[in-house]
């Protein structure tokens, strides 16, 4: 599991997740993804492009961070997830509560709305 | 192309849970499923056997837990047989799910994702005190 984390400005950090959102990769991965979005409470968008697989591990820390988020009043997009982990996404209606976006730039709205 | 049916056999632990994991993905890239059957299959197997790993073995025991895969015409049968506590997952309605992020409740989802991927579900306890819990997922 993979993570680069960087600047879109001074109000917006940008997350490109790559690899496997299974149990061995949310071990990984969560507790760096969740230190790099929650302690500063800026809005944040999530690049799904490069992870092929998802299971409930993964909703769970997304969902985590955004309650996290929502608390400091700031939010979070995830954005152009491939086709069966966005299939994952809507059997959970995951997007009622955390905004899922085509593109970057659609995300960037979502958040900053 | 169709695969042999296959038995995995594992302690009931987060080791015994990645090594079978690994296992099963072998046996998928030998079979002649498509990608969304693939996917599908590697989620309900992690769904299920990390509920059995987190929750089963709560009261103690340490019998393996063996998941038989086979292969039909049209279909990936996994059965999970294990020695934990007994429960029918067949028994469990979906959760309620949340309108906002503020009353999101986090669980329940990893069940509701295995009905969503499954064509058939049953579940028996044995004679023996064992959960089988097979699904059935559409090999499209």
């Amino acid at each position: 599991m993979d993570m680069d984390i960087s600047d879109m400005n001074d109000d917006l950090k940008k997350i490109v997740l790559s690899g496997r959102l299974d149990t061995p990769g949310v071990d990984q991965v969560e507790t760096r993804f969740t230190a790099a979005i929650v302690p500063g409470g800026k809005s944040a968008i999530v690049d799904l492009s490069g992870v092929d697989f998802i299971a409930s591990m993964g909703i769970r820390m997304f969902i985590a961070v955004a309650r996290a988020l929502s608390a400091k009043e700031a939010n979070i997009a995830l954005y152009a997830p491939q086709e069966l982990v966005k299939e994952v996404f809507d059997n959970v209606s995951m997007g009622d509560i955390v905004p899922i976006a085509a593109t970057e730039e659609e995300a960037v709205a979502a958040v900053s709305g | 192309m169709s695969n042999q049916p296959q038995v995995l056999t594992f302690p009931a632990t987060h080791e015994g849970f990645e090594t079978a994991f690994a296992d099963l993905r072998e046996w998928l890239d030998g079979s002649a499923v498509g990608t969304k059957a693939h996917f599908n299959a590697e989620l309900v197997f992690e769904e299920i056997v990390t509920n059995i790993v987190r929750y089963g073995y709560a009261g103690g025991g340490d019998e393996p837990v063996a998941v038989e895969l086979q292969q039909g015409p049209g279909s990936i049968t996994m059965t999970f047989d294990d020695g934990g506590e007994p429960f029918d997952p067949t028994g469990k309605s979906d959760p309620e799910l949340p309108k906002s992020i503020e009353e999101a409740k986090i669980g329940g989802l990893g069940l509701m994702l295995v009905r969503k991927a499954a064509s058939d579900l049953s579940y028996e306890r044995t004679d023996e005190g064992r959960n089988r819990f097979s699904v059935t997922i559409p090999a499209e």
